[in-house]
């Protein structure tokens, strides 16, 4: 257990035996908090398949139409100058739940566009939990740390949770490998956004509350004067769980209910149609009501309940990273008519109905994460960093998935069941990657991708890019100091 | 020469009692440190169930937030180190706590301790589980029958009189700061024996 007083003094040590990284400078840390770029790792759970999504192919482009995954030209929409496609779908069912549904991702393609990259690269398991670790370690190429742990140890340093996993049990959530990292980087797993910020404050809002200094003279009677003078804590004083515990109650603790977070996460309404606040004597957030308006099924799909809350964390500066994504539970509107359209909201398994029902599935998982970036993007858009840019300017969302989907289809099937498969691409929405760009390609005939020139971007169909390097790409453009780490260098995903 | 052996052994022994004295009372001032020190957070459910069994409660009455939300059980439960299988995937508690924990035991206790002290207030001080004796009449020698009582109810050990004096020493301070000083004092003693590390690990 290293608290973050530790880490620092002991990166003042290694500075002095020379290590020039940033993440061993105490100075360079301090510098990078002040300047931070926030990830967002959105989770395509299930088997995010791309060509499903902006990399659609026209039959009329196919040899075999008949037995690939295809649309018909009528459907797949195009942008002038644009690498990337929409296909506008509906249907009356969703493999076997008699819910149609109507998706139109082409309105936020087309607003989207100029921020969103698309870079290809083939997988090495085509296992759930072992290719969702891997979308966000690169197959364990940097010391087996995570993307989002490198993302809070660089510019997190400052913040009081810098590294928050909104949704639990998948691999994108689970710890690196690497025992060195600090503690503060570490992901804390959030549960349930619309309770949590209650976990932020020792009493308020309780009905038999202390008041501030009352707690804060319980407290420190019991640090300092009662454990001292238990046999308990004579006995285990160098236990790292009870030093890492005694470490949380001090300025971790001191930073949470120091920046009132029980007000400014909660995003729902007070009242009626939320919850009875300012019964309890408390309060919504400031922002409650735009994240509401962003996401507005936040109290019926948990997926907008951690997008809500994933915005407020990154507003606030509780966090640089945060990841979320859709369960694979059912989940259903019941505001609406029984299975009126759009009623269906997550597929179960997500992306992974894909098994039963490819088309329909692939579509409404790919509109529903569709709206979740949109959301966080015009907010953050509206969000000013305080120096003149937006916080948008220094953000990524990165839409990760385990794997791909095999490429295949019976003859002319409009829905059929498919497999997982290696082969596929990630989508990265930022100001910080190229824009309206596609890194690699796909072959129209197979609807295999193939990779591209780590240096120029160019196309290089029969190259396949290997985890490590998109997982480098990534973190390069987000100015992640990667010396001495042996990744390999990929600057065409970094905007010039 | 069998005076000698005699007084020798004697010697011996008086010498023998006497390291075992030094070492009993050296025991008693300073148990010394364990070699391994490895101790196990208990789960919130389990750290809750010994809260509800000091204090008199069921555990499903120890704390509700927003009056609705179970906090051991659901609003906090993976934030105390529970598992949620099912609805989850979390079949394994975080190996590290979570870094708003200690702040979430201290809001459960605060509402558990608040709970048991409000009731004994309307069961008057025959009727109190544990708070009776400061209701009868506030002086110090009911706090310290409060403060014990609270250390053998929620620790099941006898308390030391270093811990005893140092929670009735804390009325002075809870004087200081409250207007109601019965009350703070009562509820934030009990908050500091149930989320000391002794409660919450083993």
């Amino acid at each position: 257990m290293q608290s973050r007083r530790d880490f620092i003094r002991g990166l003042a040590a290694l500075t002095g035996a020379g290590l020039g990284s940033t993440l061993y400078n105490p100075k360079s840390l301090a510098q990078t908090a002040a300047d931070p770029r926030f990830l967002i790792v959105l989770c395509a759970g299930g088997g995010g398949s791309i060509i499903d999504g902006p990399l659609a192919i026209r039959e009329s482009e196919c040899a075999t139409p008949e037995t690939q995954n295809v649309f018909a030209d009528s459907i797949v929409k195009g942008f002038d100058g644009s690498p990337f496609r929409a296909v506008d779908l509906s249907g009356r069912a969703i493999g076997q739940i008699p819910s149609p549904f109507s998706v139109t991702p082409s309105t936020f393609i087309e607003k989207a566009r100029e921020d969103m990259m698309v870079a290809t690269w083939t997988r090495t398991s085509v296992n759930h939990q072992i290719g969702e670790r891997r979308s966000v370690t690169g197959n364990e190429a940097w010391r087996g740390r995570t993307m989002q742990e490198m993302v809070a140890w660089q510019y997190g340093g400052e913040a009081p949770i810098p590294n928050v996993h909104l949704n639990p049990g998948f691999g994108f959530t689970e710890h690196g490998t690497d025992d060195t990292l600090p503690t503060y980087a570490r992901g804390q797993l959030v549960a349930n956004p619309t309770t949590w910020p209650l976990s932020l404050d020792g009493s308020r809002g309780q009905e038999y509350g202390l008041n501030p200094e009352v707690l804060a003279a319980v407290r420190k009677h019991r640090n300092e004067v009662f454990e001292p003078a238990g046999d308990f804590n004579k006995v285990y004083r160098s236990a790292p769980r009870l030093l890492e515990w005694q470490d949380l109650r001090g300025t971790p603790q001191e930073r949470i209910e120091g920046l009132d977070l029980i007000t400014k996460l909660m995003f729902q309404p007070d009242g009626e149609g939320g919850l009875p606040l300012s019964e309890f004597g408390l309060g919504t957030s400031a922002a409650g009501e735009a994240v509401r308006a962003a996401f507005p099924d936040y109290a019926v799909d948990p997926l907008h309940a951690q997008a809500a809350l994933a915005f407020l964390l990154l507003k606030y500066g509780v966090s640089v990273t945060v990841t979320l994504g859709p369960s694979f539970d059912f989940v259903y509107d019941d505001r609406k008519d029984y299975l009126s359209e759009n009623s269906v909201l997550n597929t179960p398994l997500a992306f992974d109905i894909s098994h039963q029902a490819h088309r329909a599935g692939q579509a409404v998982i790919w509109d529903r994460l569709y709206k979740v970036v949109d959301g966080l993007m015009a907010l953050l858009k509206q969000e000013d960093f305080g120096d003149g840019t937006s916080m948008w300017d220094r953000s990524m969302i990165y839409v990760a998935s385990d794997f791909g989907r095999e490429k295949h289809r019976p003859a002319n099937a409009s829905e059929w069941g498919t497999s997982h498969s290696l082969n596929n691409g990630v989508m990265a929405f930022s100001p910080l990657v190229p824009g309206d760009t596609l890194l690699g390609g796909v072959d129209p005939d197979t609807g295999m991708t193939y990779g591209f020139d780590p240096d120029t971007g160019e196309p290089e169909p029969g190259r396949e890019m290997a985890e490590a390097e998109v997982f480098s790409g990534l973190l390069d453009a987000l100015s992640i100091d990667t010396s001495d780490s042996g990744l390999p260098s990929v600057p065409a995903m970094r905007r010039s | 020469m069998r005076r000698n052996s005699l007084f020798r052994a004697l010697t011996i022994a008086g010498t023998a009692a006497l390291v075992l004295l030094a070492a009993g009372c050296n025991k008693s001032e300073d148990p010394g440190e364990s070699a391994k020190a490895r101790v196990t957070p208990k789960s919130g459910q389990v750290w809750a169930q010994d809260l509800a069994n000091g204090l008199g409660l069921e555990a499903w009455e120890l704390c509700a937030e927003l009056g609705s939300y179970d906090c051991v059980s659901e609003a906090h439960l993976i934030t105390l180190g529970g598992v949620e299988p099912t609805r989850l995937g979390i079949d394994e508690p975080s190996e590290n706590a979570s870094v708003s924990a200690p702040i979430a035991v201290d809001r459960v206790a605060t509402a558990a301790c608040g709970e048991r002290y409000a009731r004994d207030v309307d069961a008057g001080a025959d009727g109190a589980v544990i708070f009776g004796a400061v209701l009868d009449k506030d002086r110090k020698r009911k706090r310290e029958e409060v403060a014990e009582n609270l250390v053998r109810r929620l620790l099941a050990r006898h308390p030391t009189k270093e811990e005893v004096d140092g929670l009735m020493d804390f009325y002075k301070t809870i004087e200081d700061i409250s207007d109601d000083p019965v009350r703070d004092w009562s509820i934030g003693a009990c908050v500091v024996v149930a989320t000391s590390t002794e409660a919450l690990f083993y």
